[in-house]
């Protein structure tokens, strides 16, 4: 959508180590942006930041795994590549439950790490592509009056008893005006039928 | 077997001797003795008391034989002098003329027939005339000799004799010319002249009869105080010794008369008196003189420095050949006249009986108190009969053979009341003997008499019977020594030698069952007197102490273990921490040589040497992270493999470990012990957690050191985990420390390892480990484990 380069965010509190890193990597022509802690990073780079974060497991302050934890909350869509000095299994395991691509133990290969990059680049555009979808069947959503919201709910909820007088019943009003709410609905959001309804907003439940 | 103990030994039972005295024996010998001493002190103060009584009556005897000498010799003299006093008051009286001579011859004669004594009786005076009537033989009894008036100095003159018959009558008549007796001489004559008064004449032999006799003379005084005549009676004393023969006859002894010159006057042998005597010399022998030793012996020496001075009665004793007299002296009193009485006597006269009788006596009481003796005997032996039966019955008592109420019988009070105190004391020592058979039967813990000298088990209870799998006569046979093993007999030597020095025997050891397995015995042991302090037996208590030994054996193994844990988790917990930190600087190696390869390419034409040299850089880094990452893997590997343990026996034996080191500094370490389920994980990581957490809270409360310091582990069971906590009242944990990090400490010698390595362990083994602040001061660290449900695996 945009034509800003990815960019490669870098934490990590050992300054030597980022820097050899920083510089390794725009050598090969990769935009990157690196942090001494995990706040900076937070105060410096805007939720809609793009390309993927190379983290770095134990910091003093936030640590890594925390950082990736304020990141999921924040909706963030940069993929996470964590890299560790003395990263056990017990820490790759739960790093990469909370979403993590990958874990590597220091000292690693530069070039794992380069097709890790590249990887998580990919990753990291498909999830900004999913993340404008949500943000666009909700604002679709948005313009639902409260009664359609109710009959939406309704129709997401019970899949199996879809019909006007079930749902009227439901909602104490009548099969006509849940018709009426319906076909709202289906102009608002852009579907013809009510198959497409449920795709859209089934997932988002 | 050790010499010198066993002289100890013998020397302890050697008592000294003491003198024991046979109550029978002190029973017979004072009843004899008693007796025999009763008897022979009566015996002795009556023959003491008896002889002086006879000495007494000896000396009475004697005072009395003098009275009545006395009285025989004063019935000798007395009618004499009566009959010439009579004679010189006639004469004087001119009743009688004494010129008369017709008149005096028949007076004298009724003189001479009334007093038989009389020798002779005459009247003589200074013209020289003399008449004397005298006895005679024949041819009558009487003579009589006139002597006519002759001047005084002729030697011979004329004399008339007439004798007569009783009746006066005249037999025959004769007269001489040559008569040469002179009157006017003689003693009687010149003493009478010369005293004017009575006189009496030394006792000498008369001339005529050669009988001793003695002349009392008088004179007859005319008016004008003149003597006329002088009237002289010659008394013959033969008849006094007769008499002494007489009243002495039967006696062993004599009775003498004696002049005050000590002249013997009367024998009873008359002879003695007689003898030595002649015509010229008509003196009576003195009784130093007469043979006849004992009086010689009694008087002699009195009569050598005389008689006189004797009064009274004078008592003497003497002895001559063996035999004790006694003698007296007496004096007669007549006046003008100072005779004595001697008498003397064997004393065997008065006391031979009571002699006699005394060695009868002596005899007697000897017999008696024979007699006595074997009654005292029988009487001692009656009496102690009870006595010795009541020591038989108190010995069987003793023993046991019958019970106090069946003996202890005595006929008397004293024993029997004896009896019952020791029939109580025996009840008492039984019930307690049987008390202590119970308790050494019955008690929980192996018990032993052991012989201390030989160490014989002498009685052993079921208890120690059943640690050394012996029945009781087998182990009643043996020796300690035999229980132990070889290489510990020293045991044995070192037991009797603490005992015999009365010290209590302590000592742990391994012995040797039956079944010849070992076991851990604890031995205590003291040794048991008897009254005499003469060592009887040692009593033992034996514990099998093999279960606390094992459990000593398993916290040392578990110590052993724990320090190579350590030395792991330490070298582990390093290598995890030098990984971390130069893994860093290898990073940064490896991407900045990555830079400079780039930027070498940008350049163009790279020179291909230093390509090279940033190639080497790059594989040398990676090869000083793959020998970091080696060494974190082998460390990993050996966190060892994990297994169902009892968690709360690793508790304890850790606890056992520590311990020690807790009470150096005053700290009481306290687990409170709960049932726990079994856990999962390596039992040696958790052990050295363990370890970990308590020397912390021990350095802590060192560090701080307060009253009471004090660590509390505690456990909690939950559904899946168990939860150990170790709590201590030490002054907490500073802020300025970061938990469980490495090489971050709160000790000044301390390297930050081991809170970070117990978190690696627990971590490890699946559990979680965080401090967990209190209200209280101090720190309490916590950690979990799992549960296991499989069962304990053996190791």
């Amino acid at each position: 959508m945009t034509s800003d380069p990815l960019t490669v965010f870098i934490v990590d509190d050992d300054d030597d180590v980022r820097i050899a890193l920083s510089r390794s990597l725009s050598k090969r022509g990769m935009q990157v942006e690196g942090f001494g802690d995990a706040q900076a990073f937070l105060d410096g780079v805007g939720e809609d930041a793009r390309g993927c974060l190379i983290l770095d497991y134990g910091m003093p302050g936030m640590d890594g795994l925390e950082l990736q934890d304020h990141l999921v909350r924040q909706d963030s869509t940069l993929p996470i590549i964590f890299v560790s000095g003395h990263g056990g299994i017990p820490e790759s395991v739960r790093a990469t439950k909370a979403g993590a691509i990958d874990f590597l133990e220091k000292p690693f290969d530069l070039s794992v790490l380069i097709e890790r990059i590249e990887a998580a680049m990919d990753i990291g555009s498909q999830l900004r592509a999913a993340k404008a979808h949500r943000q666009e069947l909700a604002e679709k959503r948005s313009l639902l009056t409260e009664r359609e919201e109710q009959v939406l709910q309704h129709i997401l909820t019970h899949p199996a008893r879809t019909s006007s007088k079930e749902i009227a019943s439901e909602l104490g009003i009548s099969p006509r005006t849940v018709e009426i709410h319906r076909g709202r609905i289906q102009q608002k959001v852009g579907v013809k039928t009510m198959i497409e309804l449920y795709e859209l907003f089934g997932p988002m439940q | 077997m050790d010499t010198t103990a066993q002289q100890e030994f013998r020397r302890d039972q050697a008592e000294p001797a003491r003198r024991r005295k046979s109550l029978r024996a002190t029973l017979a010998l004072c009843l004899g003795g008693l007796q025999f001493v009763a008897i022979l002190s009566v015996t002795l103060s009556s023959f003491v008391s008896s002889e002086n009584a006879l000495l007494r009556q000896s000396r009475n005897s004697l005072n009395e034989v003098s009275v009545n000498v006395i009285s025989q010799v004063k019935s000798f003299l007395n009618p004499a002098r009566q009959a010439l006093d009579a004679t010189r008051r006639l004469a004087e009286n001119d009743v009688l003329d004494i010129n008369d001579t017709a008149a005096l011859e028949s007076h004298f004669f009724q003189q001479l027939q009334v007093a038989p004594q009389l020798a002779g009786i005459y009247l003589a005076d200074d013209t020289g005339r003399f008449v004397y009537v005298m006895r005679s033989e024949e041819p009558g009894r009487y003579r009589t000799k006139v002597i006519p008036p002759f001047p005084f100095g002729s030697t011979e003159h004329p004399a008339d004799y007439q004798w007569r018959n009783d009746r006066f009558t005249l037999l025959e008549t004769s007269d001489t010319l040559t008569d040469t007796y002179e009157a006017r001489s003689r003693p009687w004559f010149r003493m009478v002249t010369e005293a004017k008064a009575p006189i009496w004449t030394q006792p000498y032999i008369f001339y005529t009869t050669r009988q001793p006799g003695i002349t009392y003379g008088v004179p007859v005084l005319d008016e004008a105080g003149g003597i006329r005549a002088i009237l002289g009676v010659d008394i013959q004393i033969d008849a006094l010794s007769g008499f002494l023969l007489d009243i002495w006859s039967e006696r062993r002894g004599a009775a003498l008369v004696l002049n005050e010159d000590g002249a013997v006057l009367a024998h009873p042998t008359l002879v003695l008196i007689q003898q030595g005597a002649d015509f010229d010399n008509l003196e009576l022998p003195r009784v130093n003189e007469i043979d006849d030793p004992l009086a010689r012996k009694a008087f002699g020496t009195g009569s050598q420095t005389g008689m006189a001075g004797v009064a009274g009665p004078v008592h003497t004793d003497f002895e001559l050949n063996g035999q004790d007299y006694v003698a007296m002296l007496i004096e007669v009193s007549e006046p003008g006249l100072r005779w004595l009485i001697g008498l003397y006597a064997a004393e065997d006269n008065f006391i031979g009986e009571i002699k006699k009788s005394r060695v009868q006596g002596i005899w007697i009481a000897f017999s008696i108190a024979i007699l006595t003796g074997a009654i005292g005997l029988a009487l001692a032996d009656r009496i102690y009969a009870p006595v010795r039966s009541f020591a038989s019955q108190t010995r069987r008592v003793s023993s046991g053979e019958i019970t106090p109420e069946e003996g202890l019988r005595s006929p008397y009070r004293e024993l029997e009341d004896t009896g019952a105190a020791l029939a109580q004391e025996v009840r008492q020592r039984q019930r307690f003997e049987t008390a202590y058979g119970r308790t050494f039967d019955l008690a929980s813990r192996g018990m032993a008499q052991i012989a201390p000298d030989t160490g014989r088990f002498l009685r052993v209870n079921e208890q120690l019977c059943d640690i050394m799998g012996y029945p009781p006569d087998a182990l009643e046979k043996m020796t300690l020594a035999e229980t132990l093993p070889e290489d510990g007999q020293q045991i044995a030597v070192k037991f009797r030698e603490t005992l015999l020095q009365d010290s209590e025997f302590i000592a742990e050891n391994q012995f040797i069952r039956r079944d010849g397995s070992t076991i851990w015995l604890r031995v205590n042991a003291i040794l048991i007197r008897d009254e005499n302090g003469v060592p009887d037996h040692a009593v033992a208590i034996i514990d099998d102490v093999s279960d606390r030994k094992q459990a000593e054996d398993e916290a040392s193994r578990l110590s052993r273990d724990l320090s190579h844990v350590a030395r792991v988790n330490l070298m582990g917990e390093m290598a995890s921490g030098l990984a971390h930190e130069l893994n860093q600087p290898l990073s940064a190696i490896s991407y900045n040589v990555d830079a400079a390869k780039i930027t070498l390419e940008e350049i163009g034409d790279p020179d291909p040497e230093l390509t090279q040299i940033l190639s080497d850089i790059d594989r040398q880094s990676r090869r000083a992270g793959d020998i970091i990452r080696a060494l974190r893997d082998v460390v990993r590997k050996d966190r060892g493999r994990q297994s169902p343990f009892e968690l709360g026996g690793l508790i304890r034996q850790t606890v056992i470990l520590m311990e020690a080191e807790a009470r150096e500094h005053d700290i009481t370490l306290v687990y409170h012990k709960s049932d726990l389920p079994l856990v999962t994980g390596n039992r040696t990581q958790i052990a050295q957690v363990l370890v970990n957490l308590l020397r912390n809270a021990i350095d802590a409360l060192t560090r701080d050191p307060g009253d009471g310091g004090q660590i509390t582990i505690s456990t909690q069971v939950t559904e899946a985990q168990v939860e150990v906590r170790v709590a201590d009242n030490g002054p907490g944990v500073s802020d300025d420390v970061t938990l469980f990090n490495t090489f971050d400490t709160q000790k000044s010698d301390g390297m930050g390892l081991g809170l970070s390595i117990c978190r690696t362990i627990v971590k490890a083994n699946g559990g979680t480990i965080w401090h967990e602040p209190t209200d209280a001061s101090g720190a309490c660290f916590c950690f979990t484990l799992h549960r296991s449900d499989r069962p304990e695996e053996d190791a």
